[in-house]
């Protein structure tokens, strides 16, 4: 849940008590010019907050409200039943959407995971890699404690595994690490896989984006090395059958690329020669519920 | 030495997106609810920007940067005005009490970015 949201949720909650408050008061003594703009006040800051955690039809029951109180106030309008009869419906149609936006805010605390589920399976993972590839991998994880949206898990999971997987068979050489970390930035969840492996090599990848037809060799005159690493998401860069031709990478990334960028996410990689490499993903913490990421399955190596 | 904000405005959602944003921006933030602890914050230590909301309880906006600008030194500071379009017809009457810019509400960060750099605050 957006903080912004839940600070609404719980400056409106306190608005409304006064606002039903002084209505109430109001209708007794409709010429109490202090209690009209405390309940002025109380709507307008609804109002703004509205606009702030992106309610636009709340922002316009609140508004109209407003601009009722507003006339009233300047003595265009007079505290009659069925003006503040209005306000009073306004009042009723905020608290129920607030409290609806509220309980939706309850489960979804509840429908919250740590990150760490997401890499559950990776040890057993290395461990299968380790031996299939006869290197010595060790495995390192930082934030996992770090509590996320359950929908995000399975995408995470399918991310990892495709991305330990990669840097096992092309980063790490006889022994390295591979390590994890996720952390929380705004409204996103961010992943990083970093191995110490041998990094990418700009000149294998230039060599195989002309081999297959991705790019022109003229193309790559002043191109930074981090937008020719860039070519390894292209769809077609490398498949299983050539990974091991070149210094480069690509089982799969194209796909790993394509499931992040559905889930509204982004990825990128930068690497130093023989210093390893490292993605980072970004991706948005709410996702909508029920969102399945297609094109990926998890394979297990 | 980082350069200072003040954030006045009686919601509280209002001052979480504006200290996000401005802390984003390099920007130490202090938040004040109404006018009265504003000006009690400023008789403190001046802000370099202040970003004020005009419709408060205990001290107004207006109230507020009218004492501002009377505390020695009181014109360093840069007031943002920020507004709804209800009281927009306001404006007017906030640059002559000595605001410099004005945004509305509901704002983003690229409006509080882009305002900043036109009054000087930022490159």
């Amino acid at each position: 849940m957006d903080e912004v949201l839940a600070e609404f949720i719980a400056e409106s909650n306190q608005y409304i008590e006064t606002l039903e408050r002084d209505l109430v008061a109001l209708q007794k003594s409709p010429s109490d010019k202090e209690l009209l703009e405390n309940i002025f006040r109380a709507m307008h800051t609804i109002k703004a907050g509205c606009g702030f955690a992106e309610l636009p039809g709340l922002e316009a029951v609140a508004h109209d409200s407003e601009t009722i109180l507003m006339r009233i106030r300047d003595g265009q309008e007079k505290a009659t039943p069925e003006n503040l009869s209005f306000v009073m419906h306004s009042v009723v149609l905020i608290k129920t959407i607030v409290q609806a936006l509220e309980s939706e805010q309850h489960q979804e605390k509840i429908q919250q995971r740590p990150v760490s589920d997401a890499w559950r399976i990776i040890p057993a993972a290395v461990h299968d890699l380790e031996h299939r590839l006869n290197k010595k991998i060790t495995l390192q994880t930082v934030g996992g404690e770090l509590q996320i949206n359950s929908n995000l898990i399975g995408t995470l999971k399918n991310i990892l595994i495709h991305l330990v997987r990669n840097a096992a068979d092309h980063g790490i050489q006889q022994s390295g690490t591979i390590s994890i970390a996720a952390d929380r930035e705004g409204s996103h969840i961010v992943l990083e896989v970093a191995d110490d492996g041998k990094g990418l090599s700009a000149d294998a990848i230039k060599k195989e984006a002309v081999i297959r037809n991705l790019a022109k060799e003229s193309d790559f005159i002043s191109m930074k090395d981090e937008d020719i690493y860039a070519y390894i998401f292209q769809p077609g860069f490398s498949t299983a059958q050539e990974i091991n031709v070149f210094s480069g990478r690509g089982v799969g990334l194209d796909s790993v690329q394509i499931a992040i960028e559905k889930a509204g996410g982004s990825i990128k990689v930068e690497s130093l020669h023989n210093k390893g490499c490292r993605f980072t993903i970004k991706i948005p913490e709410n996702l909508p519920s029920g969102l399945a990421v297609p094109g990926m399955k998890a394979t297990i190596p | 030495m980082k350069k200072a904000c003040l954030i006045v405005d009686d919601s509280r959602v209002v001052r979480k997106v504006a200290r996000r944003i401005a802390a984003d921006l390099g920007f130490e933030c202090i938040e004040a609810e109404d006018g009265d602890k504003a000006f009690q914050s400023c008789q403190q230590s001046l802000p370099d920007v202040v970003i004020l909301d005009w419709n408060m309880p205990v001290m107004s906006g207006a109230e507020f940067l009218e004492k501002l600008r009377h505390l020695k030194n009181g014109d360093h500071p840069k007031v943002i005005f920020c507004t709804t379009e209800n009281t927009a017809t306001q404006l007017q009457r906030a640059i002559k009490a000595g605001a410099d810019e004005y945004i509305m509400k509901p704002f983003d960060s690229e409006v509080i970015e882009s305002k900043f750099r036109q009054i000087g605050l930022i490159k």
